[in-house]
């Protein structure tokens, strides 16, 4: 077992398992006997897990550096004549190095988050452990059974290794997928934190202050690893975007909006104590979002530009996911009485009982599916031997399991006889369990990777469905009978509907609304499958056109928000407040359409229809003035957030406010200057409320400034030519003179430049030299380098295409991308401002400049060792299909781009490419074939028609607007619309507190009117606190 | 029992030696590291790292292994956390809530988005309540506080700090406070029944008005000497202020 380094790697994940499951069940023994030492065990045995993978991380990188070609890893991502770094950049470039990889990041956070807790949270801390060390293990099977970094290759080592490709040693690649990491690891915390409150009760909001800090750290670096992935798009691939909605890119989104709704939720339960079930499941689903997307990335069980070679990684994660699911889905309902604050509160007997009927039920009906399966594998039925084969092997394992813990606990079925609630509690739990244990193979069928099987897959489908719609049945009469249970009389009310409560409850609604629309987009092509047997794409055009509307909407009310307090705001208040940013918001749209047009960016920019018929004309109106709405938004956001400040810096510095403070030792003239000059102090001098809350209107700035980035797409100019050296050709302002083509040889490729020169009113502003690399290891691929000219207003973006080696002619691809330097600063805002939300909390005797330092030391230090575990080098490890299909695409009138937008490249090697962007060669002779059709005269949609019934639906671009294919965005809208009408419902009830609560009020002041204002000995005590709250 | 020989180190000594170990493990293995980096290259030098840090793991586990056994005694300061003990302070929560609601009113009034009269109405309500939990807690504490006080006092006068008068102190009357010493010693009873003739006796007598027996005896005033000095600085002040 230790003969060989490999053996000895291979072991080492064995050990890290072992490692993990004793501390694993040492933290649930301390959390079960509440003695102090056996928790110190815990932590010792965490930090040692810890170690372990450091040890397991080093010894990869020493096989990495010392040339191991034993390894297959290493000999498949790395060669001798690499240098040190990139084979230590090498390590994390396949899929089982980013596996160990993730587990690394995983282990650095569970040492900080062991450590910070310290000898807080005893009650918490044995059941955090127990979770991170569960996650663990999860990984570490991933390794040991699918993906082993440290497996050898049969033949044995050879004398050098393929090397990383060269397409993957740039900049941008690198640093994406880690920061991305950094945020997706990061979501694990606050899961764990969320798990341990549920498992010990302690549900108010201490778990959620404990995890504050980490929650702000992971969601900060998914916002920069998306941004990082928007750049490297932008910068690297050569279709001038940055954002292709590819299934993977959403994936990486949806955790980002999950996350952000719950950042938000959690500041209610903390003023309030409501929304505790919400909070808890928000949390729960992050975390599985962030499983959902490294399944997605890893399985290739959709296609996307980031697909890896097909393994059968996927069932892992499914099971995973289907068991974190039900997991999840337990522990809440086994809560529900504290998450509801029911009374009277559930006895503790009851609890277990229905506990243990849960899993009783769980058992027979294993039991029963075990059976089935056996009998289905005896009369080998219409089901494939494949599928046969592994499920009913599954389930005879399971129905033997079963049996055995059925005699174990057959106790527990008196418990039935015991409580009417736990009996359907129990059965509630148990019918969970049952849906998610059959869900998961039945997704995994879905993905039609076990071959043709329409039939079994609909039984699949069916059994899902029937399983939901028990599970349903019961949770209606699971409530009907919890009805014994009322909801305790002073439980939290809310003032008014006018408050940030409210809004922050609508900033919830919409960020899902978002998630749900993106996941059902980005899921579909798997159920469309599944269902209809019809392959689908649901390509960029289709999220373009449905998200404009959709985003601008959570962005409107990203600013409305901002304007309410909490607990309640005066009406009047709330109307002066409307008033400066709506006349802004407005001068905006009446400056845009005056000037719009002359500046270069018109207000109404209409485009082609996704879909015919009344709602593609719909859309499309919409869409056609997004780009005023877009911008008045940004003004109306910014002007907001500025009032916010004013009014902040008012406050301060208005007479008699308290002696404490930024402003009290800075004369009277020089408070605006230092207000703006030393802006930065400022915000950290702010209590900690105060931090958090400013610190997050400068998020919010960033994501307005990003907005306007995003509108500016709506402006974009695409151009292609065919240059001869020495002539120009204007676009817009500017005007690009072709000098001539230059080539240049290095040791691992030819270099081919354009060289162009750029003029902006007679004067040369720039040279850009757009080129294509030859790699001498992959001659047959060639890359495309793009050129920019970065400026305030716009980006100039050159590729080039074919350089004839005779006439010296090249042909260009010219982009104008206005705006778009703003994505990249507002993103920098929005990393300033979460530096401010996370400013650590600092004793306020010690000295100024002494508290300044340690509070930028410990946020610096904090980020940039996030920064640093981003900016190790990390290659992706997509197929070079990627730079290969997308790049230079000549494309000349709007009649062929409006087919060619319309339908996909179908070479079979190409993910998702649309005619228009796709570069391979099938897809240079479907153009030409297309374009001789159109010029014969045919019409667009006749040529549409065509290839679609010679190819299939899933040539279309997006999904066809007819039948069971509506589904994809009428399912989301109307569970949207559902959702709206649920909050209508909440609100009504709010209100009829409100109006209790004045009721009560009322009459508490008519009782009182003799004393009415009576300070006594507990008013000066509550203003003596109130001084020295510092929260 | 133990031979000698093979004692276990004492705690502190194992405690000196997980700290030496905890710094010097790392210095060494960089150390090290560094040095056949330079001379060797640098993958044995990531070798020497691994194996630093997989001793590390080894002690880290050991440690694991030893406390939870019960072999390696703890430090004191968590010997003296006791995790059970952890409850929820529901009262405090709530107080911290509603002070928190306090202060965010206050806020909103400061920056504008709340009239006065709003603010006065509402930071009202969450007064009153917030008043209802305070006199919870106090009355919770009321004992607790008077007790505490006691032993302060004890405490301070055993130490000969407290100076009569000064900025007006007046210790409370000593209400039998030795009884949290010795909870089986009686408080002073309705009457005493002496010892030798049985007969009932008035609770401040000294001499048995039957038999003249001696009924308070004379250990007191050295068995108790912080009541003395108490009892007798109270003598003293209640003469000074005659």
């Amino acid at each position: 077992m230790w003969s060989t380094f490999p053996l000895f790697g291979s072991t080492l994940l064995l050990a890290i398992m072992v490692v993990a499951s004793y501390t694993f069940a040492v933290s649930l023994s301390a959390g079960a006997t509440g003695r102090i030492k056996t928790l110190q065990a815990a932590r010792l045995g965490a930090y040692g897990t810890v170690a372990l993978i450091s040890v397991a991380v080093l010894c990869l990188a020493y096989a990495f550096v010392s040339h191991d070609f034993r390894l297959r890893y290493v000999a498949h991502y790395s060669d001798r004549s690499m240098p040190t770094i990139f084979l230590l950049t090498a390590l994390w470039g396949g899929q089982d190095g980013s596996l160990l990889w993730w587990l690394f990041l995983l282990s650095a956070y569970i040492g900080t988050c062991v450590y910070s807790m310290g000898k807080k949270l005893l009650d918490l801390q044995p059941y955090i452990i127990a979770t991170l060390m569960g996650i663990v293990i999860f990984f570490c099977i991933l390794m040991v059974f699918a993906a082993n970094p440290f497996s050898t290759s049969i033949s044995g080592a050879r004398p050098d290794g393929e090397g990383l490709n060269p397409l993957l040693q740039n900049f941008y690649m690198i640093i994406h997928p880690p920061s991305l990491y950094v945020g997706f690891v990061g979501c694990s915390i606050p899961f764990a934190y969320a798990v341990a409150a549920l498992a010990t009760g302690r549900l108010d909001v201490e778990w959620i202050q404990a995890s504050r800090k980490f929650s702000i750290f992971a969601l900060l670096f998914l916002a920069i690893g998306n941004t990082l992935g928007m750049l490297w798009a932008y910068e690297e691939l050569g279709w001038g975007g940055y954002w292709a909605w590819d299934p993977v890119e959403n994936a990486a989104f949806m955790p980002m909006l999950t996350l952000a709704a719950y950042v938000h939720s959690v500041m209610i339960q903390e003023r309030r104590g409501m929304l505790k079930v919400w909070n808890v499941f928000l949390i729960c689903l992050t975390f599985f979002m962030t499983i959902f997307g490294t399944f997605l990335t890893r399985s290739g069980a959709i296609a996307s530009v980031h697909s890896f070679a097909q393994s059968s990684i996927g069932a892992y994660f499914l099971w995973f996911l289907a068991g974190v699911a039900a997991f999840c889905m337990t522990l809440i309902l086994y809560r529900w009485p504290e998450l509801r604050s029911l009374e009277p509160s559930v006895a503790n007997e009851e609890r277990l009982a229905g506990a243990r009927s849960a899993v009783t039920t769980a058992l027979s009906v294993l039991i029963g599916l075990g059976t089935c399966g056996l009998v289905a594998l005896v009369v080998g039925a219409s089901f494939q031997k494949q599928l046969a084969d592994a499920a009913a092997l599954v389930w005879a394992i399971g129905a033997l399991a079963g049996g055995a813990a059925f005699v174990v606990v057959r106790k527990p079925i008196e418990a039935w006889t015991e409580s009417h609630v736990n009996v359907l509690r129990g059965a509630a739990i148990s019918a969970g369990w049952v849906v998610t244990a059959g869900l998961a193979p039945g997704a995994w069928v879905l993905s039609g990777k076990v071959g043709p099987m329409s039939a079994s897959v609909r039984v699949a489908i069916f059994s899902v469905v029937v399983g939901v719609a028990v599970y349903a049945a019961i949770e209606l009469v699971f409530r009907r009978m919890t009805r014994g249970l009322r909801l305790p009389a002073n439980r939290p009310r809310m003032e008014s509907i006018f408050s940030r409560e409210f809004t922050f409850l609508i900033n919830n609604y919409g960020l899902l609304g978002i998630m749900l629309f993106v996941l059902v987009a980005t899921t579909f092509p798997m159920v469309s499958e599944a269902l209809w047997d019809e392959k689908v794409t649901v390509g960029p055009p289709y999220y373009n056109a449905w998200m404009q509307p959709l985003g601008l909407a959570v962005f409107f009310l990203m600013g409305v928000g901002t304007l309410f307090g909490w607990k309640k705001t005066s009406p009047e208040a709330l109307k002066r407040a409307f008033v400066a940013p709506t006349t802004a918001a407005l001068l905006a749209v009446a400056a845009h359409f005056a000037f719009g047009k002359k500046l270069g960016f018109p207000a109404v920019v209409w485009s082609e229809p996704i879909y015919g018929g009344v709602l593609g004309a719909v859309l499309r109106a919409f869409n056609a003035y997004t780009p005023v709405l877009g911008f008045s938004l940004v003004v109306f956001n910014v002007a907001v957030i500025v009032q916010e400040f004013v009014y902040l810096y008012r406050a301060q510095t208005r007479a008699g406010s308290a002696g404490k403070g930024f402003f009290s030792s800075i004369p009277r003239g020089a408070k605006p200057f230092a207000a703006l000059g030393l802006f930065p102090v400022w915000m950290v001098t702010l209590p900690p409320t105060g931090r958090r809350r400013y610190g997050g209107y400068i998020v919010h700035l960033g994501i307005a400034l990003m907005f306007l980035g995003f509108t500016g797409k709506s402006w974009t100019v695409d151009r292609e030519t065919t240059l001869m050296p020495g002539q120009t050709y204007t676009v817009e302002r500017l005007t690009l003179e072709y000098v001539g083509p230059r080539m240049e040889v290095d040791n691992n490729k030819r270099m081919i430049f354009a060289d162009v020169k750029v003029h902006e009113n007679g004067k040369e502003i720039g040279r850009l030299s757009p080129a294509k690399f030859i790699y001498k290891k992959m001659p047959e691929s060639p890359t495309t380098e793009v050129a920019m000219l970065h400026s305030i207003r716009d980006d100039l973006y050159l590729v080039v295409g074919n350089i004839n080696p005779e006439t010296k002619s090249a042909s260009l691809q010219i982009h104008l991308n206005p705006l778009v330097g703003w994505i990249w600063f507002g993103a920098l805002i929005l990393v300033f401002g979460s530096f401010v939300c996370m400013w650590p909390e600092l004793d306020p005797k010690e000295s100024r400049a002494w508290r300044y330092a340690r509070g930028t030391a410990a946020v610096a230090t904090s980020v940039t060792i996030g920064v640093v575990l981003a900016l190790l080098p990390v290659p992706a490890f997509a197929q070079a299909t990627a730079t290969q299909h997308a790049g230079s695409v000549q494309v000349d009138d709007p009649k062929e781009k409006a087919v060619f937008n319309a339908l996909r490249c179908m070479c079979g090697t190409c993910p998702r490419e649309l005619l228009s962007t796709c570069a391979c060669s099938t897809a240079d002779q479907t153009r030409e074939r297309l374009r001789m059709r159109l010029a014969r005269g045919d019409t667009p949609q006749q040529i549409i028609d065509d290839y679609t019934a010679e190819y299939g639906t899933a040539a279309l671009a997006i999904p066809p607007d007819k039948g069971g294919m509506k589904a994809i965005y009428v399912a989301p809208l109307v569970a949207i619309a559902g959702a709206g009408v649920g909050l209508a419902f909440v609100l009504r009830r709010w209100r009829a507190n409100e109006s209790t609560a004045a009721e009560k009020k009322k009459g508490a002041k008519e009782k009182d009117d003799g004393a009415p204002n009576d300070r006594d000995a507990y008013d000066d005590r509550i203003d003596d606190e109130l001084r020295d709250l510092d929260d | 029992m133990t031979d000698p020989a093979i004692t276990p180190p004492t705690s502190s000594e194992e405690q000196r030696l997980a700290k030496g170990f905890a710094i010097g493990l790392p210095i060494v293995t960089v150390t090290i590291a560094a040095v056949v980096a330079i001379l060797v290259g640098p993958a044995t030098s990531i070798l020497v790292v691994a194996a630093g840090v997989l001793l590390g793991v080894i002690a880290l586990l050991w440690a694991s292994l030893r406390v939870l056994t019960g072999d390696a005694p703890l430090p004191p300061e968590l010997e003296a956390l006791d995790m059970a003990a952890q409850g929820v302070d529901a009262l405090a929560a709530r107080k911290k809530m509603l002070l928190r609601a306090l202060k965010d009113l206050e806020n909103e009034r400061s920056l504008g988005k709340l009239d006065d009269e709003d603010f006065e109405q509402i930071a009202a309500t969450y007064r009153a309540e917030l008043k209802t939990v305070l006199k919870r807690i106090d009355d919770e504490l009321a004992p607790h506080r008077v007790r505490a006080e006691e032993l302060a006092l004890a405490h301070l006068m055993k130490a000969g700090l407290v100076d009569l008068g000064y900025r007006g102190y007046v210790p409370p009357e000593p209400t039998g406070s030795t009884t949290e010493k010795e909870p089986s010693v009686e408080r002073k009873p309705e009457r005493i029944t002496c010892p030798k003739c049985k007969a009932s006796n008035e609770s401040d007598a000294k001499f048995c008005k039957e038999c003249a027996e001696r009924l308070v005896p004379e250990e007191p005033r050295t068995a108790e000497p912080e009541q003395a000095p108490a009892e007798e600085s109270e003598r003293a002040e209640g003469s000074n202020e005659k």
